[in-house]
């Protein structure tokens, strides 16, 4: 694969992503070891919808996470010449290592997903001399012309019954590649998958290992292991059978300049898991100082807290994202050495984006705070604290944040797909994300062009759609499961 | 009552002094009137002399708060980029935008074509998704609900670019029962104006009827509704009379503070559909990077926030009389 040398390329976004898996197991781990904060989310694990939405969410950030990892590897003609480490210009990811199948077969122009030939007719010469055909794909054209060579029969046949023979070819390559995804999903899944979430049902409901095996194939149990087990080995095969066949064909087709679509809609889930994940991160800080100080401080402290929310909610969100990106850009083309390569100039944009959302943002959840402080000020045990002479801080850390922490996660969880879906409809304004970058809003606004196309080109909106469509609504599912454990205002009926 | 709306006024000014000046701070020290010339006139070949010529054009070239070069003191207190382009918008007096036109003449020709999409969508917004959830909550006890509400979280989580796309697909190009895009006025613009609505109503549905519903069904937990049910009241006048008068001021709390905001209209709607309004406006200008139209809207947006949070709080007097505003 790689023989040259490798160096790392860190992205400040790559940074951001990181980070912010490290609170989250920080936050886990917090969370978990206090039992009256670990309650609400034994809910969460018994529930078969939370499981199964989460670990389809956890795929999702795994793929986005090896996203995360970007390297630059040696030009080693330039090295050779130079005598030193001469590094090329092209920043790749592990992501992009695994997609390698699919990354590097790229067409000239549009073709239909699972296609033989692009979209559109050209001149190709026959040897019945010149005529206008659908060109023949990459591969398949490198396997024509081996075949001209090595099959006279093939040769003598005409241009239709060719075509006809690569359609057959097709229809026992994708069978194979149906047989042999299955087989290489599968594999890992028994050997490794099965085997763990056993051992975890074992220690969890204090079973044997038979009686695992039975509620994990057979369903039963306080926790849904059915469910899990079968969700994962699903997205094996899915997995399995995108890069075995993505390597022959074009599972979605290809987009106008050539490049598979499928691989552009996986590599957009970075932008927007971290647009939809890092963002609330970013107005967490202050929505939990300012409110909380608001709620528990209260006088001229919260006067001041309400005068700045109010005016700052006043202004309409939309226009002032929109004015903060037409000054970042300003502010980009008046310094533009600061952004050397095209993925640092494509990636400060986002960052920005990121860090303009959070900061316009953090009014909702410091007023939910600043409510929620103003009650538990007045629960006993802190009116008891402050009248011992706690200090404010030691109370504000060990009764007021835990107890508020609820708000913080279900605003953040409730918050991830409404961010996902705003930047498709930010780059179709056009102050979403850099052109550049691969994200579902620009594939959804480059798609609404070719929407008008004849013959309708469908596919890249399909991919990007569906994409998009899963992860938002297996956020929003889990979102639900979070907010209803979660919240203590659960409203029963009588 | 008067006293009451006359102290929220008096209230509105100093937040209002505050967005005015933090828009003005944003603007104009982000992005120095220098580095807006330059990218408006592009980056290559522009001389200094152009970049003034262009301030001096604007009125950008005299000082943020201080004008050196007025005639008397109270002219160099006054005569600033502050007082010019800033204040001057508490009177409504937008000036002229980047590119020589007079915003407040634009804003009143625009403001029609926005109006005639959102004032129908809201209205027939706010009858359906009430109906809707109504009728969702009489059906709670039976597997309707579940479908409910899994329809409604699968239409929230399809982005509403979706709908917009194969409504114009599917009804536009397909069928062509309605016309792509475009836009006229008087009885023939109808047609235009049917499309966008459509797709509008399908893309927020399934957020709001969710919501209701979840309001509706907190209400059914209240002691009320079994003394309504104990005196032998049906449960659909239970649901359309009782239910429905108490559930008015959550409901009210989101839609009347959206009130004003009809006017601007909403920006990807008359994007897609090439519909002349405000949203439109805003769009072209932050895409011709006009400051002058950016900063006006957004000082509008504000007016028009403030004046939709006074009118939620006199509604509730409305519907709810125990609620007394002192």
């Amino acid at each position: 694969m790689i023989a040259a040398a490798v160096r790392p390329y860190i992205l400040f976004t790559d940074v951001a992503a990181w980070s912010v898996v490290a609170m989250f197991i920080a936050f886990a781990l917090y969370t978990l070891r206090k039992p009256h904060l670990r309650e609400p989310w034994r809910l969460v694990f018994r529930s078969p919808m939370a499981m199964t939405t989460g670990i389809v969410l956890v795929f999702f950030a795994s793929l986005g996470l090896a996203d995360c990892v970007h390297f630059q590897s040696e030009n080693t003609e330039a090295s050779a010449e130079a005598d030193k480490v001469i590094w090329n210009n092209e920043v790749k990811s592990v992501l992009d290592v695994v997609l390698a199948p699919l990354l590097e077969n790229e067409e000239k122009t549009f073709s239909r997903p699972f296609a033989i030939v692009a979209l559109s007719k050209e001149s190709i010469e026959t040897k019945e001399g010149s005529i206008r055909d659908y060109p023949l794909l990459k591969r398949f054209q490198t396997m024509h012309e081996e075949r001209l060579k090595s099959d006279p029969t093939y040769a003598a046949l005409s241009r239709e019954d060719q075509l006809a023979e690569f359609r057959s070819m097709r229809e026992r390559e994708v069978r194979e590649l149906a047989m042999s995804s299955l087989m290489r999903g599968l594999l890992p899944w028994v050997l490794i998958v099965i085997p763990l979430l056993a051992l975890i049902a074992m220690k969890v409901e204090r079973i044997n290992f038979k009686v695992a095996i039975c509620r994990i194939f057979k369903g039963g149990g306080d926790h849904p292991w059915w469910a899990i087990a079968h969700i994962s080995g699903a997205l094996m095969i899915l997995f399995a059978f995108v890069i075995l066949a993505g390597d022959q064909y074009h599972i979605m087709g290809t987009n106008k300049s050539g490049a598979d679509v499928l691989m552009n809609a996986i590599r957009s889930i970075r932008v927007g898991l971290i647009f939809g994940v890092f963002t609330p991160i970013v107005m967490l800080p202050l929505a939990i100082l300012l409110g909380i100080s608001a709620g528990f401080f209260g006088g001229w402290i919260d006067d001041v807290i309400q005068y700045v929310y109010t005016t700052l909610n006043s202004i309409p969100g939309i226009l002032l994202i929109a004015a903060l990106v037409l000054m970042l850009d300003v502010y980009m083309d008046a310094n533009e050495d600061a952004f050397k390569l095209l993925i640092d100039r494509t990636d400060a944009r986002l960052l920005a984006l990121c860090l303009i959302f959070g900061i316009t943002g953090w009014t909702g959840l410091c007023r939910l705070l600043r409510a929620e402080s103003l009650k538990l000020r007045e629960l006993d045990y802190v009116v008891a604290a402050r009248a011992f002479g706690v200090k404010n801080l030691t109370i504000i850390l060990r009764h007021i944040l835990p107890n508020a922490m609820y708000l913080v996660v279900i605003t953040v969880v409730l918050q991830f797909s409404g961010l996902v879906l705003a930047e498709a409809i930010l780059s179709y304004i056009g102050i979403g994300v850099d052109p550049a970058m691969v994200s579902w809003g620009r594939m959804i606004t480059r798609a609404t062009q070719d929407m008008g196309r004849d013959p309708v080109v469908w596919w890249p909106l399909f991919s990007a759609f569906t994409l998009m469509l899963t992860l938002v609504l297996a956020a929003n599912l889990f979102a639900d499961v979070v907010r209803d454990a979660l919240d203590p205002k659960a409203g029963a009926e009588k | 009552m008067s006293a009451y709306i006359l102290r929220r006024f008096l209230y509105a000014i100093p937040i209002l002094i505050g967005v005015n000046l933090i828009t003005f701070l944003l603007f104009f020290l982000v992005t120095p009137p220098d580095d807006m010339a330059r990218a408006h006139l592009g980056h290559k070949h522009t001389e200094q002399k152009d970049i003034e010529n262009w301030k001096i054009q604007r009125g950008y070239d005299k000082g943020l708060f201080w004008n050196e070069k007025g005639e008397s003191l109270w002219n160099k207190a006054t005569d600033t980029i502050f007082v010019n382009k800033s204040a001057s918008l508490f009177v409504f007096d937008f000036g002229v935008s980047d590119e020589g036109r007079n915003i407040g003449h634009d804003i009143k020709e625009r403001m029609g074509a926005s109006l005639s999409i959102t004032v129908p969508l809201f209205l027939v917004g706010l009858i359906l998704h009430v109906a809707i959830s109504l009728l969702v909550v009489l059906f709670r006890k039976t597997y309707i609900n579940w479908w409910a509400i899994v329809i409604c979280v699968a239409l929230m989580s399809i982005s509403g670019l979706f709908y917009y796309i194969a409504g114009q697909f599917v009804l536009g190009r397909t069928f062509k029962l309605l016309p792509i895009s475009g836009y006229s006025t008087g009885l023939e613009g109808v047609k235009f104006v049917i499309l966008p609505i459509l797709c509008a109503q399908l893309a927020g549905m399934g957020a709001a009827v969710r919501v209701y519903t979840t309001y509706f069904k907190e209400q059914m937990g209240q002691d009320y509704v079994r003394t309504v049910r104990a005196m032998g009241l049906s449960e659909v006048r239970l649901l359309f009379t009782h239910v429905l008068k108490n559930t008015m001021l959550p409901i009210l709390t989101g839609v009347v503070a959206s009130l004003p905001f009809l006017f601007i209209g909403s920006l990807v709607l008359e994007a897609f559909f090439a519909i002349p309004g405000l949203g439109d406006y805003i769009i072209e200008a932050i895409q011709g990077k006009d400051f002058a139209v950016v900063r006006s809207m957004v000082f509008l947006g504000s007016v028009l926030y403030i004046f939709g949070l006074l009118l939620t709080d006199i509604s509730y007097t409305l519907f709810d009389p125990r609620v007394r505003l002192k």
